[in-house]
């Protein structure tokens, strides 16, 4: 039956705000929001799933745009390198709200060295690690630089100062700028974090 | 986008029983993924999306979603320059959801897909954005022109009534529809209300998919309504008089919450 007066409300919304040219999403942002789109196309079975469980870094970089719906960002995720010396990995382009715009399978054979993540996936890993950045950096102005201006994260197995084993992501910006490490555990919570001194100019 | 405005606007809604409502966003549970890989040719569009469910990991399917306002999904399509607007029902078959619709301009669209799963009757929302060409020139994408709370369609009229609208109020409006040659309004229910509002920030960014009550009086409706964040919106006024369903464009102004003295 027909209701006049319907007892639910159907209301929603999306939440993004327009920027001008200039990016007011964060870099970081913008792999996270490709890590969640990683995510996303291993679900609906348009990339391998190895995408998810392999994936060892992300590198942004930037793409001169004159509005905002062309391309601004490309995020490539790249697995551990084949025996062969290949190297699978997925470019994701983003515009400069970080919605997506397409994507390429960059073609290489399994890495010689599986991940082995045994209870979160890469992608998760990763993610998490982020969020130690994109949930402080309000309260922590010294995480801004990694923020605004991330261009790779790489994915490692280490260990925590009690020795446990433990996902390290590690932050960069650039050549010369402080990088990050963050740990998390292998059930992805948060373990600790440390900055890393810029790398000395000659 | 800023990033301090991620999480800040809502637009909260009033029926008889209060209704607190969660916001989705685009890293929220489900996402979007459509097969557009460059612009469509303007005219009968078709496009195939699929959506993931990011916290299950799985595909979203007919199965998953309730009927909600009688329909599974209820998508949204509007230009850039808030102009051209759909509202339509996308069709499951096969691993894939159709969306059609009629889109003789040129210009960038969004498409806004709204749904409920059936997992926790968890409300939800995914975007996609494509471009048309090969149409009528594009719309002007133009600065918010100003408040206009009377919108026509040909004859049909949209009046939106009330006080001033204030960031992170409750405001009631009213609604009077009516035809503007003097003939008699016939309202009749359409997906299970008297009328539909879908809000757009003027930056079509946001959007929230608003439902009116009755007053018991022929034409006469009423919106409650929180508009968390200032500026200006588009409000498409969907309703059925007779056997049609009419569209009437309007547009909002939001002030700023005033100070406290």
């Amino acid at each position: 039956m027909k209701s006049y007066f319907p007892a639910s409300l159907f209301l929603t919304t999306l939440l993004s705000a327009a920027p001008a040219f200039a990016h007011e999403v964060s870099q970081a942002k913008i792999v996270e929001l490709s890590l969640h789109r990683i995510e996303r196309l291993v679900i609906l079975n348009r990339v391998d799933a190895s995408f998810l469980t392999e994936i060892q870094s992300l590198k942004l970089s930037l793409i001169a745009h004159s509005d905002e719906i062309t391309p601004a960002f490309k995020v490539t995720a790249y697995q551990g390198v084949a025996q062969d010396g290949t190297r699978r990995g997925l470019e994701l382009v983003t515009n400069a709200d970080g919605k997506a715009l397409s994507q390429n399978v960059l073609a290489g054979s399994a890495p010689a060295v599986a991940s082995a993540w045994t209870d979160k996936d890469a992608v998760t890993l990763t993610e998490n690690s982020l969020h130690y950045v994109l949930d402080n950096v309000a309260t922590t102005p010294a995480l801004a630089p990694i923020d605004e201006n991330l261009t790779e994260v790489n994915l490692s197995h280490g260990t925590n100062a009690t020795g446990q084993a433990v996902a390290v992501a590690e932050f960069k910006t650039g050549a010369q700028q402080a990088g990050l490490l963050v740990r998390v555990k292998l059930d992805g919570t948060w373990d600790s974090a440390e900055a890393v001194a810029p790398t000395p100019t000659e | 986008m800023k990033l301090a405005t991620w999480h800040s606007l809502s637009i909260a809604l009033l029926t008889s029983v209060l209704s607190q409502t969660t916001w989705a966003h685009d890293t929220g549970r489900v996402g979007i993924e459509s097969d557009v890989t460059g612009p469509v040719q303007a005219g009968h569009v078709v496009i195939k999306i699929q959506m993931a469910d990011m916290e299950r990991r799985l595909p979203v399917t007919d199965r998953d979603i309730e009927v909600v306002h009688e329909k599974k999904l209820h998508a949204f399509i509007f230009d850039q320059a808030l102009s051209e607007f759909h509202h339509v029902h996308p069709v499951f078959a096969g691993d894939s959801w159709t969306v059609e619709a009629e889109l003789p301009v040129t210009g960038h669209y969004s498409l806004w897909v709204q749904g409920t799963l059936t997992d926790q009757m968890a409300e939800f929302t995914a975007d996609t954005g494509f471009d048309v060409m090969g149409g009528s020139e594009a719309h002007l994408v133009l600065p918010f022109p100003g408040e206009a709370r009377i919108g026509h369609t040909g004859i049909f009229q949209v009046t939106l009534s009330g006080t001033p609208v204030y960031a992170g109020q409750m405001t009631m409006l009213g609604l009077t529809l009516s035809r503007m040659d003097g003939t008699p309004i016939e309202i009749h229910p359409w997906l299970g209300a008297s009328a539909h509002v879908i809000a757009v920030t003027w930056d079509g960014e946001q959007l929230a998919h608003l439902h009116t009550i009755e007053t018991g009086t022929s034409g006469k409706l009423m919106l409650h309504a929180e508009f968390r964040e200032p500026g200006g919106y588009r409000l498409w006024v969907q309703y059925q008089d007779g056997s049609e369903v009419r569209t009437v464009p309007l547009t909002l102004t939001v002030l700023p919450q005033p100070s406290p003295l």
